[in-house]
C-alpha cells in the first residue's frame, strides 16, 4: 500500500530548484570530454564477441568461432612477428607517457599530475612532470587522480596515488584535535618529522595514533627522499571511535582528503624532494591485497621518474581542422 | 536531450567522428544527471565515461534511433548504479575542479534549504535519487522514469512518494547539527 498523503507542492518547487541550481553550477569540463574520447577505442569490438557472451543464442557458432580463435591465437603465438602485434581485443600498451585515461588503462608509461595543484611537479603547467610505469588491469579512479586494482577497498584491493599535502592531521581518527599545515616549499626532513612522529594528544583516549614505522632516507631518481609506512593501530574500529566515523591522514590544498578504507589498510608512502617541492606518492594495501599486485606497486613506486615536460604545440599548430 | 539523429545514425554506422560528436552534445548533460544522482563529481565524471563506452559498444543494436536520449539515460542510470556501489566509502570530499559555490545572493533556494536538501538527499537509497533526478530534473513522465529503470510504474511512484517525504522531512527539520563532516573547525590555508 502506498501512503498517499500528498506532497506540499512547495517541497517539490524546492527540489526542482536546487536539482537545477546546483546542476548549473557544474562547469563544463572540456578535459573530460576529451579524456572520454581518449578512452573509447577506435573500433567496436568485434560483433563475434556478443555472440560469444553467456546466454547467446547461437552456441554452435559460436563453439565453431570459439575454435577459430584458438587457432589464429595459436598460430598468433607461433608466428614470429607476434612481438609486434598487439594483444587481441586488449589495449594497447603505451611506449611514450600518455596522459592518464579514467577508467581502464592499457599497460604502459603515464603522466601524472593533479590538475589544480598551483607548483611543483604534480601542477600540469610546471617545467618537469612525473612519471610512472603501470601494469596490466590498473584502472585510474577519482577523476584521474588515483590508481586502483581491482578496487581501494578491503579486502584485497590496491591503490597507487599521488598528493600534494596541505594539511596532516594530528590525530587521523579526531580531527578536531588540529593539523599541522604544509606550506609550499616545507623542507624534506620536516615532513619527515612531522609523518614519523604521528600521535594523538589526548592521554585519556584509547590509541589512535596510526603506527609509523621509521623513515628510511634514499635516493630515487636521483633526488633525495624518504619512505616509511602507515598503519591504523590495531584493534581500532573505525566507524564507532572515531569522529565522522573516518580516519583521516591529511588533505591536500584543493580540500581533497585521504581517508582510512579499512582498518588493516597500510600505506606506503615515499616523498621524494623535486628542488623545493615533495612529490607524494602512496601505495595503499590490504591484507589480503595479493603479494603479486604489492610487488606491482612497489614496481610502480620504483619507476617513478621526473623529466622535463616536452614543449607543448601551440594551439594553432594542434588544430590541423 | 535532443540529440542529432543523424548523428546517432552515423555514430551506430561505426564512424567515429559521429561518436565523437555525439560525446561533445551529450557528456555535459549526462554529467549533470549523474552529478545529480551521485552527488559527488568524480564519481560522476566515471560514470558518464562508462556509459560512452558501453554507449559506443552496444549502439550497433539500438534498433531506433530516435530512441537514443532514453537508451542513454538507461545506460547512464545502470553506470551511476554501479559506480555507487563501486566506491559508497570512497572520499567523496575529494574535488579537481572548483567545488560549486552556493547561489547566496541569485539562488532560488535559500543556502540552508540546499543544506538540508543535500543531506536529505544523500541519506536516500541511490534508486531513490535516480527517480527524483529523472523526473523532477530531467521532467521524464514517471511511465518513462519506470522504463528508463526497468522497473514498474507503481514501484517508481512508491519510490517517488518516498524520497520526496524524506526530503520535505529534511526541509523541515529544525535543528541541524554544527559540525557535520568535521571540518567546522578548519582555517583557511
Amino acid at each position: 500500500m502506498h501512503d498517499e498523503t500528498p506532497i506540499d507542492p512547495r517541497t517539490i518547487r524546492a527540489v526542482r530548484r536546487w536539482l537545477q541550481e546546483t546542476a548549473d553550477e557544474l562547469p563544463d569540463d572540456p578535459i573530460l570530454l576529451a579524456s572520454i574520447r581518449r578512452s573509447v577505442p577506435d573500433r567496436r569490438p568485434s560483433p563475434w564477441t556478443r555472440i560469444l557472451q553467456p546466454g547467446s543464442r547461437r552456441p554452435l557458432i559460436a563453439g565453431a568461432i570459439g575454435a577459430l580463435a584458438i587457432i589464429l591465437v595459436g598460430l598468433a603465438l607461433t608466428s614470429p612477428l607476434r612481438d609486434q602485434r598487439s594483444v587481441v581485443g586488449g589495449p594497447e600498451p603505451t611506449t611514450t607517457p600518455l596522459p592518464l585515461p579514467r577508467g581502464t588503462m592499457a599497460p604502459g608509461a603515464y603522466v601524472i599530475d593533479t590538475p589544480l595543484v598551483a607548483r611543483g611537479p604534480l601542477a600540469p603547467d610546471d617545467d618537469q612532470e612525473v612519471i610512472v610505469d603501470v601494469g596490466e588491469g590498473w584502472r585510474s579512479q577519482q577523476g584521474g587522480w588515483i590508481l586502483e586494482k581491482p578496487a581501494g577497498y578491503p579486502p584485497d584491493g590496491a591503490t597507487f596515488e599521488w598528493w600534494d599535502i596541505g594539511r596532516v592531521y594530528v590525530d587521523p581518527c579526531h580531527m578536531s584535535d588540529g593539523w599541522v599545515d604544509l606550506p609550499s616549499g616545507s623542507p624534506l626532513e620536516s615532513l619527515a618529522t612531522i609523518l614519523s612522529t604521528w600521535g594523538a594528544t589526548d592521554a585519556d583516549r584509547p590509541a589512535t595514533a596510526p603506527v609509523v614505522t621509521d623513515p628510511e632516507f634514499g635516493t630515487f631518481d636521483g633526488r633525495p627522499g624518504f619512505e616509511l609506512t602507515v598503519t591504523p593501530p590495531d584493534g581500532l574500529t573505525i566507524g564507532s571511535s572515531c569522529e565522522t566515523n573516518r580516519y583521516v591522514l591529511w588533505r591536500d590544498p584543493v580540500d581533497g582528503e585521504r581517508w582510512i578504507q579499512g582498518a588493516d589498510q597500510a600505506m606506503r608512502i615515499r616523498v621524494i624532494e623535486v628542488d623545493t617541492d615533495l612529490l607524494f606518492l602512496v601505495a595503499g594495501s590490504f591484507t589480503e591485497t595479493p603479494a603479486e599486485v604489492r610487488a606491482e606497486q612497489q614496481a610502480m613506486l620504483d619507476s617513478v621518474r621526473i623529466r622535463p615536460r616536452p614543449a607543448t604545440p601551440s594551439p594553432s599548430a594542434s588544430s590541423g581542422s | 536531450m535532443g540529440t542529432d539523429i543523424s548523428v546517432v545514425r552515423r555514430a551506430r554506422s561505426g564512424e567515429r567522428e559521429a561518436f565523437d560528436q555525439l560525446i561533445d552534445d551529450c557528456g555535459m548533460h549526462l554529467r549533470r544527471i549523474a552529478y545529480g544522482i551521485l552527488r559527488d563529481r568524480s564519481l560522476a565524471d566515471d560514470a558518464v565515461q562508462r556509459t560512452f563506452l558501453a554507449i559506443w559498444q552496444d549502439l550497433p543494436g539500438l534498433r531506433e534511433p530516435e530512441r537514443f536520449d532514453a537508451w542513454s539515460y538507461r545506460l547512464l542510470v545502470r553506470a551511476c548504479h554501479a559506480e555507487a556501489r563501486r566506491s559508497p566509502r570512497w572520499m567523496p570530499s575529494l574535488s579537481l575542479g572548483p567545488q560549486p559555490e552556493p547561489a547566496v545572493d541569485a539562488g532560488i533556494v535559500a543556502v540552508a534549504d540546499r543544506d538540508q536538501l543535500e543531506r536529505g538527499f544523500r541519506r536516500l537509497s541511490v534508486e531513490h535519487r535516480t527517480v527524483i533526478v529523472l523526473h523532477h530534473f530531467l521532467d521524464l513522465p514517471l511511465v518513462e522514469v519506470a522504463a528508463v529503470m526497468g522497473t514498474s510504474p507503481g514501484t517508481t511512484y512508491s519510490r517517488m512518494h518516498h524520497a520526496l517525504r524524506a526530503l520535505r522531512a529534511a526541509l523541515e527539520a529544525d535543528d541541524r547539527p554544527a559540525a557535520q563532516n568535521g571540518m567546522a573547525q578548519e582555517a583557511p590555508h
